[in-house]
């Protein structure tokens, strides 16, 4: 049926009509329709679509608005009608988006003052931008893998010579100003100064440093390449200088795996001549050559963190190997935890997603293995050929931010889910008896990373229990309570899935050190 | 109203018939009239402005545009009389002098040094504050959007005219003329110096054919512009200039001191607000004779 | 200290390109930040990518650089004025009875879309050169016939752009540079020539204009001299009018600049009273306008060495093409036109709609239409949009210009200048195309607009662009 609504003088502008006889056509039971002014041209498109009338031909003027339907039913054009009206008469909600320029020279035209860019474009491209930045005066955190080698020293070399950062390239982690980039957690604002050739490293650090009552002055990152020779760690040695002549930094913390020991010489010189104490924690590193320049040296990311805090406060910065708990209810719960499992249970797998958390948990562990499998081995010759793939053997630890598992998916931080399914898969070897895992919270991260981790934990669990076995899973939460994820709520959410949960990542696996002690005997 | 002067062809004109036309357009200090018979304007001018060819000098206390002549009045020449009825103007002719705006006139003194008196002219136009003039293509000083513009259009004109490439240089012309705000502009002004001072180069060099190609190359450049520049450029075209013109040339092509020269230049200098300084422009680089058309 | 110590007292400002969250995150945390939309340079294409850093090596940038200012500066001094009307055939340079122009790079007639085909047919009707359509196809196809685009002769036309020789045109003068511009007189909506319609009422209407309408405007503009078409560009952008695809306010200021020379005029009062009807009944009749003073505009920048500012473009319906300034009037650089994405008149949809037309989109070109989208907000609704994203087409707009205009100014962005002089190589480096505001034809001849909206020139044109820059200037 075709159906008309006349409405006498009127006015609406056509384009708007246009829109609404759009929406109109798209309703249940409507099959054409126009919603115009009465014009010559729009009763002739009205006849053209099969919606005239006789009465818009003859008694509809010029000034008159008009809906005119072809429809099934009455109600139907009753429901178009209230359309229109509800069309007429809405505002549209501006949303008020903000724009987004296509390159620097526009963002410069909108904010001059800019001086820090985070950078996480594909790696091939990112050294072009980062030089872009570094030309315009702007520092830079890359956080952009894939920037070769050649690329990220040209970099340096430009940005050293201006007195400008470039954080990385994969550097994940940096406060500068008390506004963490990237990855990075909510630290309270404080002394202590970082810089780091490490993300998760830091991110431990300066979290452990919150919880503990610190709190950090800057925190820079360097890359993990920065204290290589091609570089010759010129972002650690600009960081270090900066930090020094810091006022509001009194105590200096340097982490960085074990370097060259060329660099490692100057470092540790410059450092030396800081005049102020610095605590090195070159992870899995010699102590005594630090500590021969009246360094103060960490033998874990944790106790780098506790000799941080003691020393800003005047105190004495004595090693921190112990548990929270307390040596003795540690030693208990892990007995009773090996006590439990069944025979053949014998191996730890780690699955992080923090690369040097697991670095360092295969370094404070493989004393006691002899072996650690892994795609980011202490040993070339305990390398995994097919990490992704192929399945875990013996004692295994795997990174699941190295490059073999983020091609084509974003970093385990962000998308945790193949970690996940990892644990339920190596919760059904029947030799496994210890799943280790870091849940790494703060900005950056997925918005409830312990979701994905919990339920692969239960099911594990429960599968283990159903095959007669008992399957222990041990966490650590690197995080603050000020994150957005909340520290203790992250914890608590692992807890209630089955999980032991432990303060740091070097009491989770002095933790599960000793349940393994504790099978070995029992075995 | 009395006239003083008038243009020795304009008197011509008016003697072969009775003459009917209407007024063109009307300024301060000058009248325009168009006849028929003519494509170029014919002119009334009062003082201070320049004597132009085809024109009559006229005295009167008051601009014309206050005098009531207003465009598309009939104007009518008989009889010694040019009378626009409308306007009740009536101006006698017959006692004028008659003048000789033509380039042919000057007797030109054996060759001298052109160069140093395009030098002269370049140093005029430097002193004065010839703002938005082409001047620049002369002095190469003080590049602006327009002389960037017109640079390679000009030295492909001059390369032509001294070619004696009559096709290219009626081209160049149509590329280069028209350029520039105003009622003449600029490059028709800076083409009048340039193609006045190239006629009495022919003669002096006894080039026989290049007073016909400049002819031909300003009637291109005339078609390329409005009505009152083109009048200007057709009767640059003929040989005929304005008066302080005429007498720049006059002082240069007969090796005059070279400050009677500066004298006349910065008479010409006055002409309008840039078209003194463009035709100036024109007649130094014609001076130079660049016969390759250098690049700029 | 070193000036990493000056940046530890400073307030962070933060630019972030790729992960949008990172910024997302520290706009959360009340950070100054901003994030870029970037993407890969020529869009991660390595042949162009390695033309563009050919053309970035610092010799030869420089060179490009400075010609590229002197193309803003020669578009920025550029003095567009209406002096006059005149017969194609007598005032459009190349001219002749058999020739026929039309919109965009050229085409022939094998290739032509439908609308422009169906106008070349009208055209050779009206020019008596065939009786009937038949007879024009069978002239079209038979070689005798010399199609070349209105921009190879001083002219443009909107649509199908067909100009014959016995059309009357504007005729328009930049008179920075005495260089002329020509185009037709708008025919109004609906069933017209440049839609592609050829029937009795087409023809009629052309008839007229040519016999009654032009030789009033001709002589209207006689008597009125004149007229400084750069500033009403400037005044309707202040009037919600963009000068391409909404021309209300440009067309009400033509005709007060009009009327009083019309009243004058020696004609009859219902001779005077039909010609103002009828440039009053549409609003387009300033396009017409538009086209060719933007026309004027950018051809003196075609002489200019090293320049990589795009000179023209242009649509045909089947293709579009780019002209680069440096490059020459001769080289056309061509893609296949785009689809319009916009707003369809009830009836219609884009089942119906002919491949994006005419040369009008010179106005973008110069730096208006799209360009100034933000002061014609009515213009978005065509695609859904807000007054925000109208705002946001013309900011993206600075991205890929030399510069900014000087008159041609925008209310809404804080009377900011115009985004003026597109840079190919912004364009390629951004992946940003320019943004093009247009009507929509039907695909058949005849049927004339049956709708209006937002279209982008293929970035195959600016591709091949490129890569002649590089072979021409890169040694």
């Amino acid at each position: 049926m075709i159906k008309l609504e006349v409405k006498k003088n009127a006015y609406y502008d056509s384009v708007t009509l246009m829109i609404i006889s759009k929406e109109i056509k798209k309703l249940n039971g409507v099959s054409e329709a126009l919603v115009g002014m009465g014009t010559d041209l729009n009763k002739e498109i009205a006849q053209n679509i099969g919606v005239s009338t006789p009465e818009l031909d003859n008694a509809v003027s010029v000034n008159d608005f008009f809906v005119a339907v072809s429809c099934e039913s009455e109600a139907a054009f009753q429901a178009a009608i209230q359309t229109v009206e509800e069309l007429l008469n809405k505002k549209s909600a501006a949303k008020a988006s903000a724009y987004q320029p296509p390159t620097l020279e526009g963002a410069l035209k909108i904010d001059p003052a800019l001086n820090m860019a985070v950078i996480s474009v594909p790696g091939k491209h990112a050294a072009d931008v980062a030089q872009s930045c570094l030309d315009n005066g702007i520092n830079v955190m890359l956080f952009s893998d894939n920037v070769t080698i050649e690329e990220e020293k040209a970099l340096k070399n430009y940005a050293f010579e201006h007195e400008l950062l470039v954080m990385g390239p994969d550097c994940g982690t940096a406060i500068i100003n008390h506004v963490p980039l990237a990855f990075a957690n909510v630290v309270k604002s404080g002394d202590i100064g970082i810089v780091a050739a490490s993300g998760t490293g830091t991110q431990e650090v300066s979290s452990i440093i919150d919880q503990l009552g610190g709190g950090v002055s800057q925190v820079i990152g360097t890359g993990g390449r920065d204290l290589k020779k091609e570089i010759g760690g010129l972002m650690m040695k600009l960081g270090l200088d900066a930090l020094r002549n810091d006022p509001q930094t009194k105590v200096i913390v340097l982490i960085s795996k074990p370097p060259a020991k060329e660099i490692a010489t100057e470092m540790l010189e410059r450092a030396a001549k800081a005049g102020k104490p610095v605590v090195v924690c070159f992870i899995g590193g010699d102590r005594k050559e630090v500590e021969s320049y009246g360094l103060v040296a960490a033998v874990s990311l944790e106790d780098a963190a506790h000799k941080a805090v003691a020393l800003s406060r005047g105190e004495r910065a004595a090693d921190y190997t112990g548990f929270t708990m307390g040596e003795q209810q540690a030693e208990k719960q892990a007995k009773s935890i090996a006590g439990r499992m069944a025979k053949g249970q014998q191996y730890v797998r780690g699955f992080y997603t923090g690369g040097t958390l697991c670095d360092e948990a295969m370094k404070l562990m493989i004393g006691s293995l002899g072996h650690i499998y892994s795609n980011i081995p202490l040993h070339a010759e305990d390398k995994l050929p097919d990490a992704k793939g192929g399945k875990s053997r013996e004692h295994t630890f795997l990174d699941f931010g190295d490059d073999e598992f983020t091609v084509g998916r974003p970093h385990p931080m962000i998308d945790p889910s193949l970690r996940a399914e990892r644990v339920v898969a190596d919760g059904k070897d029947p030799s496994c008896a210890v799943i280790m895992a870091d849940c790494v919270i703060g900005y950056g991260s997925h918005p409830n990373p312990a979701e994905d981790l919990a339920n692969a934990i239960q099911t594990a669990k429960a599968e283990a229990e159903r095959a007669g076995r008992h399957l222990c899973c041990v966490c650590a939460v690197c995080g603050t309570e000020g994150d957005p994820q909340c520290l203790s709520r992250t914890q608590k959410q692992l807890e209630e899935a089955g999980a032991v949960v432990l303060p740091s990542n070097a009491q989770a696996t002095r933790f599960v050190a000793r349940i393994l002690a504790n099978l070995r005997q029992e075995g | 109203m009395i006239a003083t002067a008038v243009c020795r062809r304009l008197l011509v004109f008016f003697k072969e018939a009775p003459r009917s036309g209407t007024v063109h357009s009307v300024f301060d200090h000058a009248v325009n009239l168009e006849f028929e018979e003519r494509e170029g304007l014919a002119g009334l001018i009062a003082k201070p402005k320049a004597f132009t060819p085809y024109a009559v000098s006229v005295r009167t206390e008051i601009p014309f545009s206050q005098a009531g002549v207003r465009a598309g009045m009939a104007a009518v020449a008989a009889d010694g009389r040019i009378i626009i009825s409308q306007a009740g103007l009536e101006i006698d002719c017959l006692d004028a002098s008659s003048v000789d705006l033509s380039l042919d006139s000057i007797s030109i003194s054996p060759a001298a040094q052109r160069s140093a008196q395009a030098e002269i002219l370049d140093w005029v136009l430097a002193e004065a504050d010839a703002g938005e003039s082409l001047a620049p293509l002369a002095t190469g000083a003080g590049e602006t959007v327009y002389t960037r513009f017109l640079a390679p259009r000009f030295s492909a004109l001059e390369k032509a005219v001294w070619a004696e490439d009559e096709k290219a240089s009626t081209e160049a012309a149509e590329r280069f003329a028209g350029c520039g705000p105003g009622l003449t502009p600029s490059s028709d002004d800076l083409l009048c110096g340039f193609l006045a001072v190239m006629r009495l180069l022919a003669r002096e060099q006894k080039r026989e054919n290049l007073p016909n190609l400049i002819a031909r190359t300003a009637i291109a450049a005339a078609k390329k512009t409005n009505r009152i520049s083109a009048t200007f450029l057709l009767q640059c075209g003929e040989g005929l200039v304005n008066e302080p013109v005429l007498d720049l040339l006059t002082q240069i092509f007969q090796n005059s001191e070279p400050d009677r020269i500066r004298h006349a230049a910065k008479r010409v200098l006055e002409i309008g607000s840039t078209s003194g300084a463009d035709m100036l422009t024109g007649i130094a680089l014609a001076l130079r004779q660049r016969m390759g058309g250098n690049e700029h | 200290m070193s000036k990493l110590n000056e940046l530890f007292g400073q307030q962070l400002h933060v630019v972030n390109f790729g992960i949008e969250s990172f910024c997302d995150d520290l706009v959360s945390q009340k950070v100054d930040a901003i994030h870029v939309d970037w993407k890969p340079v020529a869009g991660g294409d390595p042949v162009a990518a390695s033309n563009l850093r050919k053309l970035k090596k610092p010799e030869l940038a420089s060179k490009i650089d400075a010609a590229n200012r002197e193309a803003l500066q020669r578009i920025l001094a550029a003095k567009p004025a209406i002096v006059g009307l005149g017969i194609a055939g007598e005032v459009i340079p190349g001219m002749t009875q058999k020739t026929i122009l039309h919109a965009g790079p050229p085409v022939t007639w094998a290739r032509m879309c439908g609308p422009q085909r169906g106008a070349v047919i009208g055209g050779l009707i009206y020019e008596g050169l065939a009786k009937d359509p038949a007879e024009a196809e069978k002239l079209a196809a038979s070689g005798e016939i010399k199609f070349d685009p209105c921009h190879m002769h001083d002219a443009v036309g909107p649509m199908a752009g067909v100009i014959t020789a016995s059309m009357p045109v504007w005729i328009l003068e930049n008179k920075a540079f005495g260089n002329r511009a020509y185009c037709t007189i708008n025919e109004g909506l609906g069933k017209v020539l440049r839609f592609g319609a050829f029937d009795d009422e087409v023809l009629t209407r052309l008839r007229w204009i040519e016999r009654e309408l032009y030789p009033i405007l001709k002589e209207a503009v006689a008597i009125k001299g004149e007229i400084d078409v750069k500033v009403l560009i400037a005044k309707l952008l202040q009037m919600g009018d963009e000068g391409h695809n909404r021309n209300e306010a440009g067309t009400s200021l033509l005709i007060r600049e009009l009327v009083p020379a019309i009243l004058r005029c020696d004609r009859t009062q219902e001779q005077k009273l039909n010609a103002y009807n009828f440039i009053n009944g549409n609003n387009h009749t300033f396009l017409n306008i538009s086209m060719p003073a933007m026309k004027c505009t950018l051809d003196p920048i075609f002489d200019i060495p090293y320049c990589t500012v795009v000179a023209t473009m242009a649509r045909n319906g089947t293709d579009f093409g780019i002209r680069i300034a440096g490059l020459g009037k001769d080289r056309w650089f061509t893609g296949e036109a785009e689809m319009v994405k916009g707003l369809y008149f009830p009836g219609y949809e884009e089942k119906d709609a002919a491949r994006d037309m005419g040369d009008s989109c010179i106005t973008e070109t110069g730096g208006i239409g799209g360009f100034c989208m933000a002061a014609a907000p009515a213009i978005v609704q065509f695609v859904g949009g807000q007054v925000s994203d109208s705002i946001h087409y013309s900011t993206k707009m600075y991205e890929i210009t030399v510069g900014e205009g000087q008159s041609y100014k925008i209310p809404a962005l804080d009377f900011r200048g115009s985004a003026t002089g597109i840079d190919l190589r912004k364009v390629m480096e951004t992946g940003i195309r320019p943004v093009i505001n247009t009507g929509i034809a039907h695909k058949n001849p005849g049927v004339g607009q049956v709708g209006a909206g937002i279209v982008y020139p293929p970035e195959e044109c600016f591709k091949t662009a490129l890569a002649a820059c590089a072979e021409a200037w890169a040694k």
